[in-house]
């Protein structure tokens, strides 16, 4: 899981693209695409693991949507995401 | 269970990061033999687009409140705090130093790197190739194009934002100099060098980036 330092898994200029699509942003240094694209990755294991929690509690071993949708309804740090899973 | 995840959001898909990349991030944190449906992926890749933006849109806030144009790396920092998750800041803040070294690393190396350009030019994209063909055994087509596609997207943009970064950086006044001059300088001394190795420099970071990520996938 641990990954090295300073480099990301994710493709950058994906993220680029995605930070573009904001338009109050007028340019974004290279060390801040990655710093935003590190922590992507470090919340989609956030997200993915709470929602394997959730998948434990019901003694499942796969992650549903579902769980998915439990970990966003329940957990404040993930309501910016309540619009995608129309909550 | 599906109309709640499809149909109208169509352009997230389109901003979509690479499926096989996203799958790899929640495999990891899973114990072996578990495994994550396929709606609940395209949850969390949906996700994971809307946390760039919400991020990066707290990070804008923070350097338009300096006088900024450029998000730089502490606005980022500073907008984990803003939107709760400070649990991130350390270990990006680790990230953030290693990719400054090595930032100052290539600068000393580039001399040299200006001779070979050509050879390591045509090394390269047969590299890159193989590690496109290797992964085919697990992944379909799309991936593939994505790819590629990121990495010509790559090249165009860095030229763009380093361009950008440069002019910025020479007129705004900088509160925090340490984080902006390596990055400044960096540019100078590549555009000196030659005609345009900053291509050079980046794109084939990238390569190696997703190579040894590709290399690393089946010991996971």
């Amino acid at each position: 899981m641990e990954r090295p330092l300073g480099k990301t898994v994710l493709p950058l200029s994906r993220v680029k693209k995605i930070i573009k699509e904001d338009e109050d942003i007028h340019s974004c240094s290279n060390a801040s695409a990655l710093l935003v694209s590190v922590a992507t990755e470090m919340f989609i294991e956030k997200l993915a693991d709470q929602s394997f929690q959730l998948a434990k509690l019901q003694k499942r071993k796969g992650i549903q949507y579902r769980d998915v949708a439990d970990v966003v309804r329940k957990d404040d740090q993930f309501e910016f995401l309540s619009d995608l899973f129309s909550i | 269970m599906d109309s709640t995840n499809t149909g109208e959001h169509t352009e997230l898909d389109d901003l979509a990061l690479p499926r096989s990349i996203v799958m790899r991030l929640i495999k990891q944190v899973l114990p072996q033999k578990s495994t994550a449906q396929k709606e609940a992926v395209k949850a969390i890749t949906n996700s994971a687009t809307l946390f760039i933006s919400y991020l990066t849109s707290a990070a804008g806030e923070i350097s338009s409140t300096n006088n900024r144009k450029i998000v730089m790396p502490q606005d980022v920092l500073g907008a984990l705090e803003e939107i709760e998750y400070p649990e991130f800041a350390n270990r990006l803040d680790a990230h953030l130093q290693a990719y400054e070294a090595s930032l100052k690393e290539k600068k000393l190396k580039l001399p040299q790197v200006d001779e070979d350009k050509s050879t390591k030019k045509s090394k390269m994209d047969p590299r890159y190739k193989a590690v496109l063909n290797k992964d085919n055994e697990t992944e379909e087509y799309d991936r593939d194009e994505l790819e590629q596609e990121d990495v010509a997207e790559e090249l165009a943009q860095e030229d763009v934002l380093s361009d950008r970064e440069d002019m910025d950086m020479e007129t705004a006044e900088n509160p925090v100099e340490d984080l902006a001059e390596p990055n400044y300088i960096d540019t100078i001394h590549l555009t000196d060098a030659t005609g345009n190795p900053i291509d050079e420099g980046s794109s084939d970071s990238d390569v190696n980036e997703s190579e040894s990520e590709l290399h690393g996938s089946p010991n996971n």
